[in-house]
């Protein structure tokens, strides 16, 4: 499957303007103070929204894991409950 | 159909035991296919399969095995992408990472995984607010239960 093409636009937005990512997606800047924004995200169900950093420590995780050893499971039954 | 795997040769997965994974996993978003397999010697835990590439396994177990109190709240979006209106007919599983010591194996408890086996779907669900770990510790010693019991 070829990779999907990305390019990153920029926009300057004050407090209370948005910007609307394809049909179905809003993106409403709430709040800004001078360390951080408050973003509200208005989206279909189906679409579901991370903070990047959350989703990048699943995903080193995932990578991790798959790594895995075979596990013991002598080791690991005495310590589960039954 | 037969798969390949890194750990266990070749695999014949019967057809409905394909699950698809709409959005592949965080790390493997281009895996949209996978089965539960379970082996005997493997028990408690199961792995998750890889029925595309790359051929990976993933080890999981059923988190009530560890923490009886595990509990989290599952997102409209979360629904939607494994086809369910009642979150009871879910199976969990969190994925376990075992280094080369296994005294050191962790589970995943924040991105449970779900699966709908009626309709053969499944997504790893990544949980906001989470007071769960990504490296919940599998085995817990007597200090787990004594942090459990200050924080009540």
């Amino acid at each position: 499957m070829p990779r999907v093409k990305t390019r990153m636009l920029v926009f300057t937005r004050k407090k209370d303007e948005s910007l609307i990512i394809g049909n179905d997606i809003e993106i409403t800047i709430l709040a800004v103070s001078a360390s951080s924004v408050k973003v509200g995200i208005r989206a279909p169900r189906n679409i579901s929204v991370h903070r990047n950093e959350v989703y990048e420590a699943i995903k080193r995780e995932n990578l991790a894991a798959a790594q895995s050893q075979i596990p013991r499971t002598d080791i690991f039954k005495k310590f589960l409950r039954p | 159909m037969q798969v390949k795997t890194i750990n266990f040769g070749i695999l014949e997965i019967p057809e409905n035991k394909v699950l698809t994974f709409r959005e592949g996993l965080p790390g493997f978003p281009r895996i949209h296919r996978f089965a539960v397999i379970e082996m005997e010697e493997l028990k408690p835990f199961q792995y998750l399969q890889s029925l595309d590439e790359p051929p990976i396994s993933l080890f999981i177990i059923n988190p009530l095995l560890i923490d009886p109190s595990y509990e989290f709240r599952l997102m409209d979006s979360d629904m939607e992408e494994v086809n369910s209106t009642n979150s009871a007919e879910l199976a969990v599983y969190v994925v376990a990472t075992i280094p080369k010591d296994p005294k050191f194996a962790t589970l995943n408890f924040m991105a449970p995984i779900i699966i709908n086996d009626k309709e053969r779907c499944g997504k790893q669900v990544i949980l906001h607010e989470s007071k769960y770990s990504v490296k919940h510790p599998l085995l817990h010693s007597t200090g787990h239960d004594e942090v459990k019991g200050r924080k009540a």
